[in-house]
């Protein structure tokens, strides 16, 4: 699992790379967001090149983001293809998000 | 009178509704489209039905048989063959369907009707004729008036003062369009039409035949009638028929069941009661369905038959098609889902079998470990 990481002021912005966000390459993507997500306190996750995303998908999301919420951090997401965004409403997780259109919204919602 | 319907396309367009079944077969929430517009032809006196299959032609023919229970006629003419047990649709075009059934044994003999398959449509069809025969037309097309933004999906048709055809303008944009009429694909043909058809395969009526004609100056009259023409060849405009049926608004769609309560129609054994619900109509739940305590519906929604809907599920101006079961995480905001596909109202479709979330949506009857199973395999993920 490729990812892309990039500061923008002390905002640390992660894009994973990979078309896919599925039990294939979850843990990578994990294990590479893991010392990002422990480390900084304002983190912008940009899911613009994930085309598709599984339930297992989600489930890391949701674990990255306890990890993020426990440590007083902030997550925000943002990018979201349309059938990524329709599955976050479908189960509801557009709530449990901080879900923005855009990398320049969500980076505005941390200055 | 004798119509012929037009339904040997692939429904490309419209996939993943359309797999496994021919595209006028898709569902207006209990009834395939062909059968509105069968009825629609009946009512208006049309018994002699030619119906045109290719692609999954079976699905069609085991459905309406020889016409009867529907009170008309109905023949089909396959286009394709049959090889290792398997048909395989090869569909010869608009066109080339009408030149199959005339070799075959002359169907089509007078006056005529051709109809799209894909379309609920309701028009006079009598009136229709008459004026197809007052103008001494060849050909007449019924043509509806569109908003311009939307002329980029149909055949533009330009008519003179008295009602011929000068030009067409396969979708053109909205600045380049010289009319907002289009082509519905109703039409009134004379027999001497088929002078007029090309031996290609396939040979199309709306971009081959008609141009030609034009160029040749032969009566090719748009007619403008008062009409309900809703075309069903996108995503998009699945979900929005559906909802217009919920509400009453499609010709000739009867709802099933009856008033259980204010704003509530149930068909026979359904499981639901509407003091333990947050329910908002117009909602029609389909025979043998369940909807448990504590779920909400807010209408316009369509649960179909044997469906499941969980207690704690909220759905909001969906169409649940038949067995599909919602989970009790479920949010379902204007979608339509069969438990394998979940389409949302502007067309963008979730593979839910791919996204293993048969807790969030899936099949009723799935067994129930293998539910569990996946649901315990994202609660693993969240570690």
């Amino acid at each position: 699992m490729t990812l892309q990481h990039d500061f923008e002021g002390s905002v640390f912005i992660a894009l994973p790379t990979a078309k896919n966000l599925d039990a294939s390459n979850v843990q990578a993507f994990r294990a590479a967001m893991l010392p990002h997500i422990e480390q900084h306190d304002k983190i912008v996750l940009d899911l613009s090149a994930v085309e598709f995303i599984d339930s297992a998908g989600i489930g890391t999301l949701i674990s990255c983001l306890r990890i993020v919420t426990e440590r007083q951090a902030q997550l925000r997401l943002c990018g979201m293809n349309r059938a990524v965004r329709a599955l976050f409403e479908l189960m509801r997780m557009h709530r449990l998000f901080e879900v923005y259109s855009d990398r320049d919204s969500a980076l505005s919602s941390l200055a | 009178m004798k119509a012929l319907i037009l339904a040997a396309g692939k429904g490309t367009r419209v996939m993943p509704l359309t797999r496994g079944t021919a595209k006028p077969m898709l569902r207006i929430l209990d009834t395939p489209v062909l059968e509105l517009l069968i009825g629609r032809l009946r009512h208006h006196g049309v018994s002699e039905i030619l119906i045109n299959t290719s692609h999954h032609a079976q699905t069609i023919e085991q459905y309406f048989g020889d016409g009867r229970r529907f009170g008309v006629e109905i023949a089909y003419s396959f286009e394709g063959h049959l090889t290792n047990g398997e048909l395989v649709g090869e569909p010869l075009g608009s066109a080339g369907a009408l030149r199959n059934i005339q070799r075959h044994a002359g169907f089509f003999d007078d006056t005529f009707l051709v109809l799209c398959g894909d379309a609920v449509v309701d028009i006079d069809f009598k009136e229709l004729v008459q004026e197809h025969h007052r103008n001494r037309a060849l050909a007449t097309i019924a043509l509806a008036e569109v908003p311009r933004a939307d002329v980029c999906h149909y055949g533009v048709a330009v008519v003179d003062q008295s009602g011929m055809i000068t030009d067409f303008q396969e979708k053109p944009s909205a600045e380049d369009a010289a009319s907002t009429l289009v082509n519905t694909g109703i039409y009134v043909f004379e027999p001497q039409i088929l002078h007029h058809i090309p031996d290609s395969v396939p040979a199309d009526i709306g971009s081959q035949v008609f141009p030609a004609l034009v160029e040749q100056g032969m009566a090719l009259f748009g007619a403008r009638l008062p009409m309900t023409w809703l075309d069903i060849g996108r995503l998009p405009d699945f979900y929005r028929v559906s909802q217009l049926a919920l509400q009453g608004r499609v010709p000739g769609y009867q709802l099933p069941g009856r008033e259980a309560a204010p704003g509530l129609r149930t068909g026979i054994n359904v499981s639901i009661n509407p003091r333990r619900c947050r329910l908002q109509g117009p909602i029609v739940v389909a025979g043998g369905a369940r909807v448990e305590d504590g779920a909400t519906l807010i209408g316009p929604c369509f649960i179909g038959a044997g469906a499941v809907i969980e207690s704690g599920a909220r759905i909001d101006r969906s169409i649940i098609l038949p067995h599909a079961r919602i989970g009790r995480l479920a949010n379902l905001q204007a979608v339509v889902t069969d438990g394998e596909y979940c389409m949302s109202e502007d067309g963008t479709v979730i593979d839910l079998k791919m996204t293993d979330l048969p807790w969030i949506i899936g099949d009723a009857r799935m067994p129930a470990a293998a539910i569990q199973a996946a649901e315990q395999r994202f609660l693993d993920s969240l570690k």
